[in-house]
């Protein structure tokens, strides 16, 4: 069925877009909008009440979209105030450079049972991209006191909340991992990481 | 046959009330409970862990019984870290002649080597800031002397009774277990172990 974005008024098909309040949007206004408006990873169980007191049935990550909650004649003025912090980071950040990512973790990758030893010595630093898209390709970049560390992508992959899954680009306000080949101790959570 | 009822029940804190995601109490996320009862998440806590390390004392059965003084802060206290928290990582660099990371030795148990095998050295301690992990080089100061070492094993301190929650054993603001196997290693408490 075809739908109109309520951000840009585009025809678009219901099955590619994000369901909001009294209408929806088109993947392109969701992607302009994640900057202020990123999706929250949560876990839930199901618990089975089958008069055997509660046993656990599943416990599984689910991504909520905090879009589908927005009001569908809220969109255009959501989608000027992201373009107006877009530009507030850009001038903050750096108008050259190509992303910025805030560190959450950083860790060598374990191995698990039956994987190749190659992942072993592979680093992997999760956290979120607050400004920018990330690909596979570049360098990223930490400002320390006694001098800038570099070091170059390998990867990028996007978490599903449980395990992470390669894939050609984190865009801007998404949650991932920049994935590196040598150790990078100089990167720590709370860092921002400039991607040049 | 009765039908089998479910009901879904959310496992997270609810908000965090520092960075807007959910404080997930799931798989060793690390969801705080604060002293004035907000809720803050486990990658907030896991940004000032360094600041505030875990610590360990005798309970009455005689094991030793992990507190966190991260729980003893509130809200406007955490916050407050953690808006210093990087500015407290640089000091701290700086003042340890800019090691990526260290670790302060506790306690040494050396196994010798025999005619085919070389001595292993288990080893207690803290990770003062920054992280460590199995098969990384790193460096022993021994009374102001530098001596090269690899980590054969790294692993949760035994000799706590509560298991340390963090995800990946090595992380700062933890006790943890250095095992290294290498001969003429000199290593005493109070010696550093740090990555550059
Ligand atoms: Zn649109
Ligand atoms: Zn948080």
């Amino acid at each position: 069925m075809q739908e109109k974005c309520s951000g840009c008024g585009t025809e678009i098909e219901e099955n590619e877009c994000v369901a909001c309040e009294g209408g929806y949007i088109c993947q392109e206004c969701a992607k302009k909008l994640r900057i202020l408006f990123p999706k929250v990873l949560t876990w839930q169980k199901e618990i089975d009440r089958a008069g055997r007191g509660d046993v656990d049935v599943e416990e599984r990550a689910i991504w909520l979209d905090p879009l589908a909650e927005a009001s569908s004649d809220e969109i255009p003025e959501m989608i000027k105030r992201a373009d107006e912090e877009r530009n507030a980071r850009r001038q903050h950040y750096g108008a050259d450079n190509r992303a910025v990512f805030i560190v959450d973790d950083n860790h060598k990758r374990m191995k698990y049972p039956g994987e190749s030893d190659k992942v072993l010595g592979e680093y992997v630093i999760m956290g979120r991209v607050v400004l920018g898209d990330i690909s596979g390709n570049g360098e990223i970049a930490v400002s320390r006191r006694n001098k800038v560390y570099t070091k170059t992508i390998k990867r990028v992959e996007l978490t599903t909340g449980v395990i992470l899954t390669k894939t050609d680009s984190i865009d801007e306000g998404n949650y991932g991992a920049i994935v590196v080949q040598e150790d990078t101790p100089f990167i720590y959570p709370g860092d921002t990481l400039i991607i040049r | 046959m009765s039908e089998v009822k479910t009901k879904i029940e959310y496992l997270d804190k609810g908000t965090c009330e520092v960075c807007g995601r959910k404080a997930l109490v799931v798989r060793k996320l690390g969801a705080k409970d604060l002293k004035d009862g907000s809720v803050i998440c486990g990658d907030c806590a896991r940004k000032i862990r360094f600041m505030y390390p875990v610590m360990y004392k005798m309970n009455k059965q005689n094991k030793l019984e992990a507190k966190d003084p991260i729980k003893e802060l509130n809200l406007d206290e955490a916050k407050e870290a953690i808006g210093n928290a990087m500015q407290k990582l640089e000091d701290m660099r700086e003042s340890n002649g800019f090691h990526n990371a260290v670790f302060r030795v506790d306690e040494v148990n050396i196994k010798k080597g025999g005619l085919f095998s070389k001595p292993i050295a288990t080893i207690t301690g803290y990770v003062i800031y920054g992280r460590f992990d199995k098969a990384e080089y790193c460096k022993i100061i021994h009374d102001g002397v530098e001596q090269e070492t690899r980590i054969a094993e790294l692993g949760d301190d035994y000799r706590f009774s509560t298991p340390v929650t963090t995800i990946y054993p090595g992380e700062a603001g933890y006790p943890c277990l250095i095992t290294i196997v290498q001969k003429g290693l000199n290593i005493k408490p109070g010696d550093l172990i740090v990555k550059d």
